[in-house]
C-alpha cells in the first residue's frame, strides 16, 4: 500500500512538544518547581503562537481554513463517523478541527491565566502585579480549574484517536510520528502543499520574539 | 474491534479513571462513605478542644491562604473536616505530632523556604504550637473536649493593632466626608470622628452647644450608617427621632437618659445589629422587657434622676 505525506515536520513537532510541555507543566506544579513551571509556560506560549501563525501561513493540513467548518457539519460528521460511514480526511476531519480550536483556546486561556496568577509564596506570573490581588487570586483558581478541563479534553482526544486507530483502522498515531498515511485514507493528497522549513523557522523565531518582548520587556 | 466493544472499554476505563481520581480525593471518599454508606458526618463537635483552641490558631495564621476560595497546596484549614482531608502532599495531620507535616512546617525557622506561615506573615507563638502538638498527639480528634487536654497552655488574649493606613481611612470616609464636614461646621462640638483611624462618628448632645433636637436628625440623614456612638443625654428629642436612630446600623452605644423617648420606642432598639450598650432613665426600666435586651446581647444600664 502506497503511503503519502499528510503532516509536515512542524505540525508533528508541535503536537509532541505540546504533549511534552503539558506533561512538564503538570509535573513541575505538582512538585512546586515554580521557576521550571514558568519556563515551560513560556515555551508553550511560543508553541501556541507558532501554531496559530502556521494555521494561516503553514502547510495545507495545518491551515485553519482547511479543516474548520460549521459546527453543524462537524456534528453531522461525528454522527456518520460513529456509524462508520464518514469518509477519511487527509488532515484534520471536521470534528477534529473543532477539537484543535477548543484545545488551542483552552491552552491560550491557561497561559494567560498563568501569566496573571500568583502562589502567595513569593512566586507570581510576570503580569500578576498589573492587576489587583483579588483578581490575580481568582485567575489562579481558574488556572487550576482549567487544567482539569484540558485534561478532560485530552481524554476525549485520546478516545477519538483510538476509535480511529482500533475501530476504523486508520493509523492516526503512526501518522503523527511519520507524517504519512496510506493514500486511500488521504483523499486529495495530491493537492496538499507543504511549506518550507525556512518559513516555519522564521515563524517560530517570530513567535519566540513575541513571547520575549511580552514577558521580559 | 467493534464499535460496541470499543465504547464499552472506553466507558469502563472512564469509570476506572474517575474512581482513581475520586479515591485520590479524601473529600470525595468521605462524601461517598457518608452518602452511600450512611457514615456519620465528619465534623468537630461544638465543645471539642479543636473548636475551642485549635481552630482559632488556624484562623489566625493559616486560613487566609487555606480556605474555600484559595486553597494553597490544595489544603484547607477552615474546618476540622477540611483539615483531615489534607492537601496536595496528602495527609498533613499524621498519626501524631512527630509525623505531622503540618506541625513540621509550622516549626521550621521563619526564613526557611518551606516554613508556614511563610516569611513576612505573623507567626504562631510557642504556646500555640504546643496546643497543636498536644492535639495531634491525641489523634487530631474532633470530639475530645478540653478536659482531655488539662495541661494545655492557657488561652491568651491577643490584642492586635492594625497599622495606621491614612489612605484607607480616607477612602472609607469619602462617601460621607462632605456631609460630616458640613455637620461639624454647624455642630463643632457635637460631631466627631471616633478616632483618626476610624471612619465612624460620634454624636454628642452638649447643653452649652447647639442642641440636638428631633429637627437635627433630619440633617443627619446621609451619615446615619456611620454613626457608632450617640450620646443624647438630656437632649430634647422625642419618639420622632426613632426612625433615624433605627437606621444607624453601626451604632454600638446610645445614651438616651433624660430624653423624652418612650419605653416602646426604646424597646425597638434591640433590632440594631451592632448595639452593645444602652443608657436609659431609671424610671423606664420597669416598662422595658429586660430579657429581650439580654437575649440580644445588649447591656442595658439605667441613670437615676432625682426629678424623674
Amino acid at each position: 500500500m502506497k503511503t503519502v505525506k499528510v503532516w509536515d515536520f512542524w505540525i508533528r513537532a508541535f503536537h509532541w512538544l505540546l504533549l511534552a510541555g503539558f506533561t512538564g507543566a503538570w509535573l513541575t506544579i505538582e512538585y512546586g518547581w515554580m521557576q521550571a513551571h514558568a519556563v515551560i509556560g513560556y515555551c508553550l506560549s511560543v508553541l501556541l503562537i507558532f501554531r496559530v501563525l502556521w494555521g494561516f501561513w503553514g502547510s495545507t493540513t495545518a491551515h485553519f481554513t482547511a479543516f474548520l467548518c460549521s459546527p453543524i457539519t462537524a456534528l453531522k460528521y461525528l454522527k456518520n463517523s460513529l456509524q462508520l460511514k464518514a469518509p477519511a480526511h487527509a488532515g484534520h476531519n471536521p470534528a477534529g478541527g473543532w477539537m484543535v480550536v477548543c484545545m488551542l483556546a483552552l491552552l491560550f486561556w491557561q497561559i494567560i491565566s498563568g501569566l496573571l496568577a500568583n502562589n502567595d509564596l513569593g512566586f507570581s506570573g510576570p503580569f500578576a502585579d498589573f492587576i489587583n490581588k483579588t483578581l490575580s487570586d481568582q485567575l489562579t483558581q481558574w488556572h487550576g480549574w482549567n487544567f482539569y478541563i484540558i485534561l478532560s479534553a485530552v481524554w476525549l482526544h485520546l478516545v477519538a484517536v483510538f476509535f480511529y486507530q482500533l475501530v476504523k483502522r486508520e493509523k492516526l498515531v503512526q501518522a503523527m510520528f511519520s507524517g504519512k498515511k496510506p493514500n486511500i485514507q488521504a483523499p486529495n493528497w495530491q493537492s496538499l502543499n507543504f511549506k518550507s522549513n525556512i518559513r516555519a523557522i522564521s515563524l517560530l523565531v517570530f513567535s519566540a520574539l513575541i513571547v520575549c518582548i511580552i514577558v521580559f520587556l | 474491534m467493534t464499535r460496541k466493544r470499543y465504547f464499552t472499554i472506553v466507558a469502563f476505563l472512564s469509570l476506572l479513571l474517575l474512581s482513581v481520581i475520586i479515591s485520590q480525593q479524601p473529600a470525595g471518599l468521605q462524601w461517598t462513605k457518608e452518602t452511600l454508606f450512611g457514615q456519620a458526618k465528619l465534623q468537630a463537635t461544638p465543645d471539642s478542644f479543636y473548636q475551642h483552641r485549635v481552630d482559632e490558631i488556624f484562623v489566625r495564621y493559616c486560613v487566609d491562604c487555606h480556605n474555600e476560595n484559595k486553597a494553597k497546596g490544595k489544603l484547607r484549614l477552615d474546618s476540622f473536616r477540611q483539615a483531615v482531608f489534607g492537601g496536595r502532599s496528602g495527609d498533613v495531620l499524621g498519626k501524631n505530632s512527630t509525623t505531622s507535616l503540618l506541625l513540621a512546617r509550622m516549626q521550621l525557622p521563619a526564613d526557611n523556604r518551606l516554613a508556614m506561615p511563610p516569611l513576612g506573615r505573623k507567626r504562631q507563638t510557642k504556646d500555640e504550637l504546643k496546643v497543636i502538638q498536644m492535639w495531634l498527639d491525641k489523634g487530631a480528634s474532633g470530639s475530645l473536649t478540653r478536659a482531655a487536654f488539662a495541661t494545655a497552655p492557657e488561652k491568651q488574649k491577643i490584642i492586635e493593632l492594625n497599622p495606621y493606613q491614612p489612605e484607607q481611612i480616607a477612602k472609607k470616609r469619602a462617601p460621607f466626608a462632605k456631609q460630616v464636614a458640613k455637620l461639624q461646621k454647624k455642630y463643632p462640638l457635637n460631631v466627631q470622628y471616633l478616632a483618626r483611624t476610624s471612619h465612624l462618628i460620634e454624636i454628642t448632645h452638649i447643653s452649652s452647644a447647639p442642641a440636638m433636637t428631633d429637627q437635627s436628625f433630619t440633617e443627619l440623614d446621609r451619615v446615619l450608617p456611620v454613626v457608632a456612638r450617640l450620646n443624647l443625654r438630656n437632649a430634647p428629642v422625642t419618639d420622632q427621632s426613632l426612625p433615624y436612630i433605627l437606621n444607624m446600623r453601626s451604632l454600638t452605644y446610645i445614651n438616651i437618659s433624660g430624653t423624652a423617648l418612650s419605653a416602646p420606642s426604646i424597646q425597638q432598639l434591640i433590632h440594631l445589629p451592632m448595639l452593645k450598650r444602652i443608657l436609659v432613665s431609671e424610671r423606664l426600666l420597669q416598662e422595658l422587657d429586660l430579657q429581650k435586651f439580654q437575649q440580644a446581647g445588649i447591656i442595658l444600664e439605667s441613670v437615676y434622676y432625682e426629678n424623674s
